[in-house]
């Protein structure tokens, strides 16, 4: 709309432009205080059989992938030896084209046919088809979801059956290192967004024959495939089957990834902490699953869910078993120690300045009162700001693209923070219980656990503000109380502490390799000790 | 059935069961009355522990007489639908009563010492909602709850007593036995009332514990555990004190901060031991709440425990702030009534369900208990 038209609009008072509105389909009136009126939900399509006739699968075919308007399917019709018809049907840029031309088509257009031979679809498989991997179906929903996944269904004129071929052929990303676990010694590589490369992944690690990878189809209409990766025979079979019938509940209408999927299986999406790991190394992914863990890998998801876990899983890193064990022993008390700094360090520095000024030394009390001397906002307040301007570069440097993101980090950490000092905006001491507090927080090893630890120190300078140790006291106990009522899975997430479970693996101090003979207790395995002859 | 019984295992049952043994038996003593004339405290707590054990350990061995898998199951196997009822009301009275004395101990500490400038109803608002939030979660949370601070509790009161040792006199403690026999024996026997409703309590969630026979283990370990603890930390007391000086003093555990540690830096950390032990009242008191719940919600035929929890901890906070708002020579008569007579409360129908179920013949087909 140019100037002039605008001008005279607002002049002329002649009909209004008419504007595209989203109307509602439920019938009736609202209700009073809102909320959803369901509309009848949609029934799940009943399995339907492959018509017989080519003419009459490409025309189904049509419809089913609304080729008029949706030009990524492919129909091609050909005919073998020059006797039958056929029909290709695939997605153009998930199938691989130079698989189809080289294995399929060129096979199955120059075969030399037997005339009296019967020739179907499992002739082919067995004489004509150059695909290791053939599928043989005859219900039309499964040829669909398989074509939408990359597959091509081969369709035979007079067979009520189709060939479901192996040509998964779209672009993924190769395996690359990690991005969030990094460690520096162990393996590199992590999980990609392809769920058949993570399953190799898996697979290349874990060469026991009784790991178990079941796929299956989840997330609603979108149908997501996910694998759960388990240990028959020694992971707790009810375990197991709690995992397939969570997975089963989901009702949503897609999964992207497996953070969303994480919040729709665990026992309380509420709670702060994460109650399933979130992994993208295969190496510790496959480590809980020889204990006895499932695993859950989501296709375009680079993160495996291990579940049950415990509260010692979110603060352990795999580099504490490749590394010697007084090393790994001392790098997992300094962790708990940062975490324990991150998490009550600044609550407990608001409450002795605030009420308990008596628990600091003269020396510490007077230094605090000169840095503030010429600051002009409560003490509080200036924490909280503070720390909300720290959890502000952190969400900065991690959006924004890598070299930058480091820029940011020291541009926020040290010129802001010697402005805002100068500027007589924050006192140094402050300062410095932030970034210490900050500092330990990157000590925890999971992402979730990370922010979770940020909230409850929030959390407790809210308290300590409120009243001092005691309302330190009372958040801490609140937490502790949170923590001690979660489960993951059915595992107490505070074991194998509380409640005390049999481990010769000490939770915070690392235990000797022999000690992993035995999978933890909490797990319940079939089979917790390694065979006799293997341990030998 | 909404009962929130889960199962814990024996150290979360004995956590639980000590922290609240101790705590009643360290914080619960009526100075007054225990140093009067002289100090024995440090003998007559751990005799009252041991006296409440066996009580314990008599019921106990009654309800695994009559097959019963919880107090209130054994109270209506033995004593019928009524009168069970009758005896249910002493019992929880004692409960409530044994988990908010400590609680009121604090307070008054905390408002005394810490935060003179506030009043009890402001130091309450910290404390009574975690209360009622650990005794809605069930005895799961309750058990794990005391597992993880057992130990720092534990701690604290070691780093006191040891660091008050330069100051050990043994003049301190004569003379031995105070006012006399007679007297020592009584204040024995009122001493029961500390830990009769932890023991009381660990009957009732016995289904938590696995059964009679685990809860019968759990009482007897935590409860020598609570003699020791308790007998060690008032002979650290009296060693450190003379019977006149403590008469007059409250808490003594956590004024040895200010007149034993001044050259140490401990001196600094008074406020954080009380916040420690605060914790273990916080504990024993839910743990006390829940318990008096659930004997409520079972002998009355609730279905639900959440709504007698509701209700308790609302008569709970009544009876805080009635107690700490009363006049001073009111609250004298009652305490009075209370550390002389309070052990009755629940030593009367523990004993008298003991007694008649051992007494009474066993029916070849025993009622089932309620199972939860």
């Amino acid at each position: 709309m140019n100037i002039k038209s605008s001008i005279r609009g607002l002049f002329q008072f002649d009909e209004a432009k008419a504007e595209y509105e989203l109307l509602e389909r439920e019938q009736g009136s609202p209700e009073k205080l809102g909320g959803w009126r369901d509309i009848r939900a949609q029934e799940p399509p009943a399995d339907e059989a492959i018509p017989n006739g080519i003419d009459a699968v490409e025309k189904r075919l049509r419809e089913l992938f609304r080729v008029d308007i949706n030009r990524d399917i492919i129909l091609r019709r050909f005919s073998i030896g020059e006797r039958r018809l056929c029909l290709l049907a695939y997605m153009n840029g998930m199938a691989a084209d130079n698989r189809i031309n080289d294995f399929i088509l060129r096979p199955l257009m120059q075969a030399k046919l037997p005339k009296n031979e019967n020739i179907d679809i499992a002739y082919l498989s067995l004489n004509v088809l150059q695909i290791s991997e053939i599928n043989i179906k005859s219900d039309l929903t499964s040829v669909k979801l398989g074509v939408m996944d990359g597959l091509t269904a081969l369709f035979i004129d007079g067979d009520s059956c189709c060939a479901m071929l192996e040509t998964h052929g779209f672009e993924k990303r190769a395996v690359s290192n990690t991005e969030n676990e990094k460690v520096v010694r162990g393996p590199k590589e992590g999980f990609t967004e392809s769920l058949r490369t993570n399953i190799t992944l898996v697979r290349r690690i874990i060469h026991s024959d009784d790991l178990v990878v079941e796929t299956r189809l989840t997330g609603g209409d979108n149908n997501t495939r996910l694998a759960i990766i388990y240990r028959h025979g020694i992971t707790n079979q009810t375990l197991v089957d709690e995992v397939k019938q969570r997975l089963a509940g989901i009702n949503i209408r897609t999964i992207i990834s497996s953070g969303a999927l994480e919040q729709l299986i665990e026992d309380n999406s509420w709670a702060p902490i994460p109650q399933t790991l979130s992994t993208e190394r295969p190496d510790r992914a496959c480590s809980h699953i020889m204990q006895g863990c499932v695993g859950v890998i989501v296709e375009g998801s680079p993160f495996a869910l291990i579940m049950p876990i415990t509260f010692s899983t979110l603060m352990n890193s795999p580099e504490d078993v490749y590394i010697r064990r007084p090393l790994g022993t001392v790098l997992r008390v300094v962790r708990y120690v940062g975490a324990l700094i991150s998490v009550m360090l600044p609550g407990f520095f608001l409450a002795m300045a605030l009420y308990h000024q008596g628990l600091m030394s003269t020396e510490v009390l007077s230094t605090v009162i000169a840095s503030r001397e010429m600051v002009f906002e409560p003490i509080a307040t200036e924490l909280i700001l503070l720390l909300l301007v720290f959890q502000m570069i952190r969400e900065a440097g991690i959006r924004v693209p890598g070299g930058i993101g480091q820029a940011i980090g020291i541009i926020g950490g040290l010129i802001l923070g010697q402005a805002a000092v100068t500027a007589n905006l924050a006192s140094s001491v402050v300062l410095i219980v932030v970034a210490l507090s900050g500092l330990g927080n990157f000590c925890i090893p999971d992402y979730s656990t990370q922010i979770a630890a940020s909230y409850l120190r929030l959390a407790l300078v809210i308290a300590a503000w409120m009243g001092g140790l005691i309302g330190i006291t009372a958040a801490t106990m609140l937490a502790v109380c949170c923590l001690a009522g979660m489960k993951s899975f059915g595992v107490p997430f505070l074991a194998p502490f509380a409640p005390k479970t049999y481990t010769k693996r000490p939770a915070i101090l690392r235990g000797a390799l022999g000690m992993h003979l035995r999978g933890d207790d909490y797990l319940n395995t079939y089979d917790d000790t390694l065979k006799k002859e293997k341990r030998r | 059935m909404k009962y929130k019984e889960g199962r814990i295992g024996i150290q979360e049952g004995i956590a639980v069961t000590a922290t609240a043994l101790c705590i009643n038996g360290v914080f619960s003593i009526d100075p007054e009355y225990a140093y009067s004339k002289g100090n024995s405290t440090y003998l007559s707590l751990p005799l009252s522990a041991l006296l409440s054990l066996c009580l314990f350990l008599l019921v106990a061995a009654a309800m695994k007489h009559r097959g019963a898998d919880s107090l209130e199951g054994l109270m209506r196997g033995s004593l019928g639908g009524v009168l069970s009822k009758v005896f249910a009301i002493p019992l929880m009275l004692a409960l409530i009563i044994g988990g908010i004395v400590p609680i009121i101990q604090f307070v008054e500490l905390l408002h005394g010492i810490v935060y003179s400038n506030s009043g009890y109803m402001e130091i309450l608002a910290f404390i009574i909602p975690i209360i009622v939030i650990i005794a809605w979660q069930g005895t799961e949370t309750i058990g794990r709850v005391a597992k993880c601070y057992v130990w720092l509790m534990l701690a604290m009161l070691v780093i006191v007593v040891a660091s008050s040792a330069p100051t050990y006199e043994t003049y301190r403690l004569y003379p031995i036995l105070g006012d006399g026999a007679a007297h020592f024996a009584s204040f024995t026997a009122s001493q029961t009332f500390s830990f009769l409703p932890p023991l009381t309590a660990l009957l009732i969630t016995c289904r938590s514990m696995h059964g009679v026979e685990h809860a019968q283990r759990i009482g007897l370990s935590a409860g020598l555990v609570a003699a020791l603890v308790c007998g060690l930390t008032q002979l650290s007391i009296s060693f450190v004190y003379t019977y006149q000086t403590l008469a007059d003093s409250f808490m003594p555990l956590y004024k040895i901060n200010f007149l034993n540690l001044a050259e140490s830096h401990f001196l600094r950390f008074d406020k954080l031991f009380a916040m420690v032990w605060l914790n273990g009242a916080i504990i024993s008191s839910a743990f006390s709440l829940y318990a008096a719940s659930l004997l409520y919600a079972g002998s009355f035929s609730q279905k639900d425990v959440n709504p007698s929890i509701a209700a308790l901890s609302s008569i709970t906070l009544g009876i805080i702030l009635t107690a700490l708002n009363m006049a001073p020579e009111k609250e004298k008569e009652i305490r009075y009534l209370f550390t002389r007579y309070g052990a009755l409360l629940a030593a009367v129908p523990l004993a008298v369900t003991a007694i008649i179920s051992l007494i009474k013949k066993k029916k070849e087909t025993q009622p089932n208990e309620i199972s939860h």
